[in-house]
Order: structure tokens, then C-alpha cells, then sequence
């Protein structure tokens, strides 16, 4: 079978399909496909019978349970939410960081944090591409590069390429703070490791966020462009139902638009994808819904609840615990993503 | 002094047939010559344009066919002797003035040569001048030796002054580019004024009146080549096969005869003047055959109009068997060799002839395959062309939206080939790139999503774009043309064009900047080094989300010229410790995708190498590998 691992099965099975997550796994070191505005394009045919880009793809279906055997250990009770130790509320203590995040800034906080202990050496993130046009991956090694990061894109923007770079650069304890397809993809790598470049140890911490789907970044900034000319968009918030709306915080004050006028430019992938908390992930991060200015924290791996308890321990975030009833909740959300069937 | 402009009567010199061509000019006097470069006729001109300064011959390279006939005419109309040389696709450029002129006729002395190219070596068809000739009822002769060439331009020019029109020389590659023994004649010294008498009307209309007058020039050029010397039989009263051929066919037969020890049971007789045909001589020849075989190239033009002579005389003559391309016995398409012939001779006549199984044979084969690796065709290393196509390649992939290059005439030609990434979906005549381009481009109307492309090269920019690009201007179509502007007509062997700062003579003209008349048309026009591969890409990308019509230049000379010019540009190595060969990340990205001929794959070491006997130091591929493997130092000049 492994003959067929290549780019052209990749192409068959996700990319000539519209699958593609542009989780940028595939597109880092291959001068094949490459990641142009949101897309991953095919430039060239690859002889390659095994390669890296279809040993991560994330959409591709695995069974999951080595790459629970490599984060959980034993295997540990599968819930709605995943396998996890707990789920707390929490934000950064440090307000300007609170503010700039997303939800309560936990992960910038957590992230400047490991970078600042030598936790981590690099970590990788979704910035924004340098004429502010596009979300790209960026290797953050400095707690100012984490903090220009954050916020969430809400789009597929390849930001795992940037992985690529950090083993590249010889990075050695690598943070990555990715999506739930972002995340699998990860995990793919650090159990095929094509190249021998012993991913799993070099790779140290992984964050997830959570995610119900991203729109396609190629047609959402043009949408946006075309809707909002001329417009600074600082950030971009979802509210919870039945808000159906997209929020915009722009240097013209605050605009919406209907969710119905974006649906169309959701990925694909997005609607089959069954994870909506990162369960992959050391540690899992989300908006704690009816709650502004707080995070959902899902502690998952020994790792991960090793280094959350020193960050709070050092007073970097701030937790409180997470009523039941919102667990519930969120485990019905979880679940529902899951059964939802296929999309064609 | 050169061979050409030798003014020594009966001495004996090689010259290749295109060269004979041009003598038999200059012995005819000619005063004007032109031509647009298309092989294999291009070296007729350019051999005249180096002796025309000493002679006083006005030689020019065209924009056009078109208007280098239009050129000669203007000074046959003056009373000069003037040729006009082509390839065939270049006569269909020209057709349109040729089936005009052959009505007004034509004073002084209209010389046109064209060269076909059976198999389409360096064509994209291998179409048939003789065709032309009964079309527009012009008198065409065929040389089957070098010295018939010069001689027969000479007689060319004399049968065009003595009826009034036109007359056409058709040459085929193995006549044109082969070389043989000519015998020099004298070089005419005294030149007429050129006057263009205002009593004169060169024009078509009525055009049922000059259709008649057409064929009674016709007929006149029969009766004056009834007694050419270039219709001629050898062979026995009363052949066991009789063949008639032309042109490089009378070389091949000669030989096929000759090898197979035939000449007292097989006739030859070999027609020069074809059109119109020597009707008496060869019905005197059918009077006496049995079996006939047609040995031409291209189309069974000779064979057909035999027939059709045979048909109106068949009440006097005997029953014939015909055998040729309608018989299968000769192959309907493609160049002859005299291998071919031999072998159909031989079958015929069942006349022995080693068989391709014997040792010899496999010897000369066995050795062939080591020392002529099979190669598909592909653009020299450091050719400009290959890095534009890759990021052709690399700007429609990013774009998505399965935009279409439509191609054109030129050494680009091959982009339809793996060397340019199958990049050009169409190849059809100079210009039709653009033209189709042009027309696809406003199909947006109609519910395409597809961008539109283009390219084309800088000497077929002159030649026939620029109405695709008025009309693109006009309609508002939306399409991008890329002009790969390497500074030369470098197929056909470098020859200037209008954008050139020297004309064919090699004396200062004034160069037309492609630029220049894109902007004056209001064409958004962006000038770029194809070198530069990543940024071409994304220049290319950018424009192809603009509207309406647009030019992206490609500047970057020829390979061969700047090779010729400075020598290898930098050393290129590649670092074999990097290089990841056929290794995820790579797969062999240079040497099976990229494919320069300067880059090579060790198969024993699992690494590139650069070859560097072949690479120039372009330095595109250090810029392509993926790990930086491939080095570039800057060759100290």
C-alpha cells in the first residue's frame, strides 16, 4: 500500500475533490505544492512514493488510536470532549494580554509563558502576512512575536508551513498553537516522521483551539475587500446563536454581516470535520460561551496539565471552574459535530 | 572577397543549394531581395545580404512574407530584377498579394522562392507549394541539383520577364540545405534606374478579363519550357518501369538505380519545369512505359497532373499501371530518403538489396544508439524560454482557473513539448496565438471563468500580433500576451527584425521598441527578466487578475547569442551533500521536471550534476532547487 502514499493520491483524494483543510501540514520544504492565498496548488507532479504531504494530511482518515497511544499513554476514558484530565475557565492575568486575545488571551499568555521559561524555543502560530493582507504561519521565538499573533482568523491559512521552517531552522523544542486539522496533522508527523528528523521530540508543546469551520482565506479577503473597501478589520468574533452574524471591530467602528452571505465560502473539509475541540492537543483552548473576556481551557495530556498547573502556579493565567452545566453543553456541541453526517 | 560574390566564370565551387539560389540571383542580376527567415529557405537572403554592399543589392529581412513580396514586386514594377524567398507556411502569409498579382501580372523580372519542408523538420506542416503554383496559375520550376539551382533562378527570371508574371521556384529541404558542385556563370555589372512607368496599371479588376490573360501566360510559360534543359530521361528505349521524379526525389532515384544495378531495365525521367508540365516529353515517355512510379515529396502533385495528362490521352496511349503515394507503394506523408527509395525500387523490380536484419546493419545501429542517446526535443540549456514557461507554469497553477496559453511560431513552439511543461494548449501560424487569445478572451461574455494567454516572440510580434492586439484593444477582450523577447529570430538563425538596431546588411536601422507600440495602442504593458522566476511568477499572477487587454515582455536575449557574445555567464556545481535527489522535498525537481539540458542525473551517486560542457550559467536552476543545493559564482570575465 505504501506505494501509493503519494502526491497524486493526495490530489485524488482531497485536493482535486475540494478537500483540502489548508492546514499547511503538506506544503512546508515541497516545491510541489505550495500554499498561494489560501489554496494548496498542485505546481508540478511528484515521483515521491512516500512523501510527507500525504503522511500529514489531516482529512485523510486514520485510526486514531496510535496517535492516542503517543499523547495519553494508557488509554484513558473517550468522552464527547475527547480524552481530557479536566476543563477549566480561564484568561491571562496580565490584561493587555486578556484583551488582545481572542477570548481571554490564554493562549498568548500560555505561549510567552513557555517561550519566556525555555519551555519552547520557537512556536508556531497564524499571523498575518506582512502587507496585512493574508493570515500566514510564523515562527514566534520572542513573547512580542506570540503577542502579534493573536486573535483568531477564522480562515484555512496553511499556517502549519511554518513548522516546516522551525525543524528547517533546527529548532529543538518546538510550541505549535493550530487548529483541530492542524493538530491531527501534527500528530501525523511526529508518528511518520519520513525523514527521520526525530519530530517527536522536537516537537514539545501543541495548543489547539477550538473550531467549527474556517472559511476559504482566498475568497473570505475578498470578500472582505469587496465588501469593506478600504476598511482595517482589527478583529473578527463569531457570537454565539442565535446571533448569526460575523462581528467586525474596524477602524470605522463595528459592522456585521449575515452569516447566510459567507456560508458559501466554508470549507469544505470544515463540514465534515469531526473535531471540534482539538482533541488531539496537549492542551485545548476556546470562547467560553456567554462569558466575554474568558476562555474554555481543556486539559488533555500529563504534559499538558503539568504545564498548565506551573502557569498557574506563576500566576500567568488566571482559572476558575467550569460549571457543569456549560460542560454539558459544550459536550453536546462536541458531539454534534461529530454525528453530523458528511457533506457531499 | 566571399564565394558567393566570386567573379570567376567555369570555376567549379560547393555551395549548398540555398547558396546556389542566391548566385543564380546574383548572376540574374537581381537588385532587390527580401525575405521573412523561415527554414529551410532563410540562408537564401542571408547569404545575399553579405555580398549585397559590394554588388549594390538592396537586401532586406520583412516584418512579413507578405510584404517582402510586396516589396519585390514594387521594384519588379520598376523594371528590376527582384527575388523574394520563403518557406511554405510562409507563402500562405503572401497568398493573398500572390493570388492578386498573378492577375495584374508583373514587368522586370519577379522571382519566388519557396522552400518546403517535407516531414515538417522545423514546421509545423509539411503543406505543398506546387499546389500554389495551379492555383494561382503560375509557372513553377523544381531544381534536382545544386547547379540547377543557380541555373534555374537564372531562367526563372528570364521566363518572368518574357510572359509577365511571376515565377515560382519550389526547393525542398534536401535541395535547400544540402551542399553539391555548382559551376559559376558571369556577374552581371550594369544596373538600370529603377522606374515605375505612371502609364502602367497594375490592377485585377475586371477580374474574369485578367483570369483570361492569366492563362494565356500560362501558356505562353509551355510553350517557352517545352525546351528547358531541366526536363530530362535516362534509362532504356523501353524501361520495365518507368519513374518520373522531381526535385531531392531525381538525387534518390538516381541513387536507388544506381545501387540496385537497374539502369538498363528502369527508366528515369525527371521533370524540372512541374508546372506547367513538358506535356510532349512526357507523353512520349508514357508511350513506352508499362508501370510508372511517382517519386516526390509531399503530395502527389506530379503524380496527379501525370494522370490527368495521361486521361486526356489515354485513346493513344498504352494500358499503364501507376504506382505512388495513391498506390501506397510510396509513403502518402513525410520526407523521402534514398534508403526509402531503394527499398521501394527494390521490391518493384525484385531487385535484392541488403535487408535491415544483416550484421552490418545491426552494427551501424548498435553504434548509433551509443553515441546518440535518444533526446526529445527541447530549448538549449540556458534558454530563456524554459525559465518564462516555468513560471508560466507556476502563475496559471496559483491562479486555479484553468487559464489557457495559446501558442505560437518560434523556438517557444516547443512549450507545447515537456521542455516548456505542456504549457501552449494550440500551435497553429504566426499569430494565432494572440489572434485566439484575443477571441477567447472575450468569451467572459459568455459565462468563461478561464484567463486567456498568449505568446509570442519578438520577431513574430512584427510579423503578424500586432493586429491581434489592435482588435483585443478594440474589443475589450481580456487576455495577457507575453512577448518572450530573446532579441533574435533565433530559429531561423538570429536574423535582425524590426526591433534590431542593425538591418540584414549589418548597417544601423531604426528599432521599434515592442513597448513602445503596445503603449501607444493603450496597453497596459510591464516589462520583466525571466531569469528573475519567482518574481515572473507573481508578476504574471498579478496581471492575470487584471482586465482587459494586457502585454508582459519577457526580456532576455537568446542563450546561443549571449553564449556566442560573453561566454558562460557563472559556474554552476551542485553541492551533492544537499542535494536531496530523489528524496521527499525533491524528487529530482531539476532534472525530471525542470530538465535543462546543462543539469544531469547521476543515477550512481543519486545526485544532480550540472554538465559543463553544455551549461551556459544562467544560474535559473540554483534559483529553482528547493535546498539550495545548486551554486552559482559569478564567472569573472
Amino acid at each position: 500500500m505504501e506505494n501509493f502514499l503519494s502526491q497524486n493520491e493526495l490530489r485524488r483524494r482531497i485536493l482535486d475533490k475540494g478537500l483540502c483543510a489548508a492546514c499547511g501540514g503538506c506544503v512546508g520544504g515541497c516545491p510541489y505544492l505550495v500554499a498561494f492565498r489560501g489554496r494548496t496548488v498542485v505546481l508540478d507532479a511528484c515521483a515521491v512514493e512516500n512523501g510527507r504531504c500525504y503522511a500529514s494530511c489531516p482529512v485523510i482518515p486514520m485510526d486514531s488510536s496510535q496517535i492516542i497511544g503517543l499523547i495519553f499513554g494508557e488509554s484513558r476514558p473517550l468522552t464527547g470532549l475527547g480524552i481530557y484530565h479536566n476543563v477549566l475557565a480561564s484568561r491571562a492575568a496580565d490584561e493587555n494580554v486578556a484583551c488582545r486575545g481572542q477570548g481571554g488571551g490564554t493562549v498568548t499568555a500560555l505561549m510567552m509563558h513557555a517561550l519566556e521559561q525555555g519551555l519552547i524555543d520557537s512556536t508556531i502560530l497564524t499571523g498575518v502576512s506582512e502587507d496585512g493582507a493574508f493570515p500566514v504561519g510564523i515562527v514566534a521565538q520572542t513573547p512580542a512575536e506570540v503577542a502579534s499573533c493573536a486573535g483568531s482568523k477564522y480562515m484555512g491559512a496553511h499556517g502549519l508551513s511554518a513548522l516546516r521552517k522551525a525543524l528547517d531552522m533546527g529548532k529543538q523544542a518546538i510550541g505549535v498553537v493550530g487548529l483541530p486539522c492542524q493538530v491531527l496533522s501534527v500528530r501525523k508527523m511526529m508518528l511518520a516522521d519520513i525523514k527521520q528528523e526525530d519530530i517527536r521530540r522536537r516537537i514539545k508543546l501543541v495548543v489547539g483551539l477550538f473550531c467549527n469551520w474556517a472559511f476559504s482565506a482566498r475568497e473570505f479577503t475578498a470578500f472582505l475587500a469587496e465588501r469593506f473597501p478600504e476598511t482595517a478589520i482589527r478583529r473578527i468574533h463569531i457570537p454565539p446563536p442565535p446571533a448569526n452574524c460575523l462581528e467586525m471591530d474596524t477602524d470605522k467602528g463595528v459592522m456585521a454581516v449575515s452569516l447566510d452571505e459567507v456560508r458559501h465560502i466554508i470549507q469544505a473539509s470544515c463540514l465534515q470535520c469531526p473535531d471540534m475541540t482539538s482533541e488531539l492537543a496537549d492542551v485545548s483552548v476556546g470562547m467560553y460561551e456567554g462569558r466575554p473576556g474568558w476562555n474554555t481551557l481543556v486539559i488533555r495530556s500529563d504534559f499538558g496539565r503539568e504545564l498548565i498547573d506551573r502557569i498557574i502556579q506563576s500566576r500567568v493565567i488566571e482559572t476558575e471552574t467550569f460549571p457543569e452545566a456549560n460542560l454539558a453543553h459544550l459536550e453536546f456541541a462536541s458531539r454534534r459535530k461529530k454525528e453530523r453526517p458528511p457533506q457531499a | 572577397m566571399s564565394l558567393l560574390g566570386l567573379d570567376a566564370p567555369g570555376k567549379e565551387v560547393l555551395l549548398m543549394g540555398n547558396e546556389a539560389m542566391a548566385r543564380g540571383a546574383i548572376e540574374s542580376g537581381v537588385t532587390v531581395a527580401a525575405a521573412y527567415p523561415g527554414n529551410p529557405s532563410s540562408e537564401i537572403i542571408g547569404s545575399l545580404a553579405g555580398v549585397a554592399a559590394e554588388l549594390g543589392i538592396h537586401v532586406e529581412w520583412s516584418v512579413n512574407e507578405k510584404v517582402a513580396l510586396e516589396v519585390c514586386a514594387a521594384a519588379a514594377a520598376s523594371g528590376l530584377n527582384a527575388l523574394v524567398a520563403m518557406k511554405q507556411n510562409g507563402l500562405n502569409v503572401a497568398a493573398d498579394f500572390l493570388l492578386n498579382l498573378n492577375l495584374t501580372g508583373i514587368l522586370g523580372g519577379l522571382v519566388l522562392v519557396v522552400c518546403d519542408d517535407p516531414s515538417g523538420i522545423s514546421s509545423t506542416n509539411e503543406q505543398d507549394t506546387r499546389i500554389y503554383a495551379k492555383l494561382a496559375d503560375l509557372p513553377l520550376l523544381e531544381p534536382g541539383t545544386f547547379h540547377e539551382a543557380k541555373d534555374m533562378i537564372r531562367d526563372a527570371f528570364a521566363l518572368s520577364r518574357k510572359i509577365g508574371t511571376v515565377c515560382i521556384l519550389r526547393s525542398v529541404t534536401r535541395i535547400s540545405h544540402a551542399r553539391g558542385n555548382v559551376t559559376l556563370g558571369p556577374i552581371p555589372r550594369e544596373r538600370i534606374k529603377p522606374f515605375f512607368d505612371p502609364n502602367v496599371r497594375l490592377m485585377a479588376l475586371p477580374g474574369a478579363p485578367s483570369h483570361v490573360l492569366v492563362h494565356e501566360r500560362l501558356k505562353r510559360a509551355e510553350e517557352i519550357l517545352e525546351s528547358a534543359p531541366y526536363n530530362i530521361y535516362k534509362g532504356p528505349e523501353m524501361p520495365e518501369l518507368l519513374m518520373i521524379t522531381c526535385g531531392a526525389g531525381y538525387l534518390f532515384s538516381q541513387e536507388a538505380i544506381s545501387i540496385l544495378g537497374l539502369s538498363d531495365r528502369v527508366g528515369l525521367l525527371k521533370i524540372g519545369t512541374t508546372w506547367p508540365l513538358p506535356e510532349r516529353m512526357i507523353l512520349n515517355s508514357l508511350a513506352k512505359a508499362s508501370r510508372v512510379l511517382f517519386v516526390e515529396e509531399v503530395d502527389p502533385v506530379l503524380e496527379n497532373n501525370v494522370k490527368e495528362l495521361y486521361a486526356d490521352n489515354n485513346s493513344c496511349l498504352p494500358r499503364i499501371e501507376f504506382l505512388g503515394k495513391k498506390s501506397g507503394h510510396v509513403p502518402a506523408v513525410g520526407e523521402l530518403n534514398p534508403g526509402l527509395v531503394i527499398q521501394v525500387v527494390s521490391r518493384l523490380m525484385e531487385a535484392p538489396w541488403g535487408q535491415s536484419g544483416d550484421e552490418e546493419s545491426r552494427l551501424a545501429a548498435d553504434t548509433l544508439a551509443k553515441f546518440a542517446p535518444p533526446r526529445s526535443l527541447a530549448f538549449c540549456a540556458g534558454c530563456p524560454h524554459r525559465a518564462s514557461f516555468w513560471s508560466i507554469k507556476n502563475a496559471l497553477a496559483l491562479d486555479g482557473r484553468n487559464g489557457i496559453l495559446f501558442g505560437d511560431i518560434g523556438c517557444y513552439s516547443l512549450a507545447v513539448l515537456p521542455t516548456g511543461f505542456c504549457q501552449s494548449k494550440t500551435l497553429h501560424a504566426m499569430g494565432s496565438g494572440p489572434g485566439m487569445a484575443c477571441g477567447f478572451g472575450v468569451l467572459d461574455r459568455l459565462g468563461s471563468e478561464q484567463p486567456s494567454l498568449a505568446v509570442c516572440g519578438d520577431s513574430t510580434f512584427y510579423h503578424a500580433v500586432i493586429p491581434a492586439l489592435i482588435n483585443g484593444v478594440h474589443h475589450s477582450s481580456n487576455f495577457l500576451l507575453i512577448v518572450l523577447d530573446n532579441n533574435a529570430t533565433a530559429m531561423t538563425g538570429f536574423q535582425p527584425h524590426p526591433g534590431s538596431t542593425l538591418n540584414a546588411q549589418g548597417l544601423p536601422a531604426k528599432p521599434l521598441r515592442i513597448e513602445d507600440i503596445c503603449q501607444s495602442l493603450g496597453v497596459r504593458t510591464v516589462i520583466h527578466d525571466p531569469f528573475d522566476v519567482s518574481g515572473t511568477s507573481l508578476v504574471l499572477w498579478d496581471l492575470l487578475q487584471k482586465k482587459g487587454p494586457r502585454v508582459l515582455i519577457l526580456r532576455q536575449e537568446c542563450a546561443l547569442v549571449r553564449g556566442k557574445k560573453e561566454g558562460r555567464r557563472s559556474k554552476v556545481s551542485v553541492n551533492p551533500t544537499r542535494c536531496l535527489g530523489e528524496e521527499c522535498g525533491c524528487s529530482r525537481l531539476c532534472t525530471r521536471v525542470f530538465r535543462c539540458p546543462g543539469l544531469r542525473w547521476n543515477p550512481t551517486t543519486s545526485k544532480a550534476e550540472v554538465d559543463e560542457a553544455i551549461c551556459i550559467g544562467c544560474g535559473v536552476c540554483a534559483d529553482i532547487c528547493p535546498v539550495g543545493a545548486i551554486q552559482k559564482e559569478k564567472q569573472s570575465a
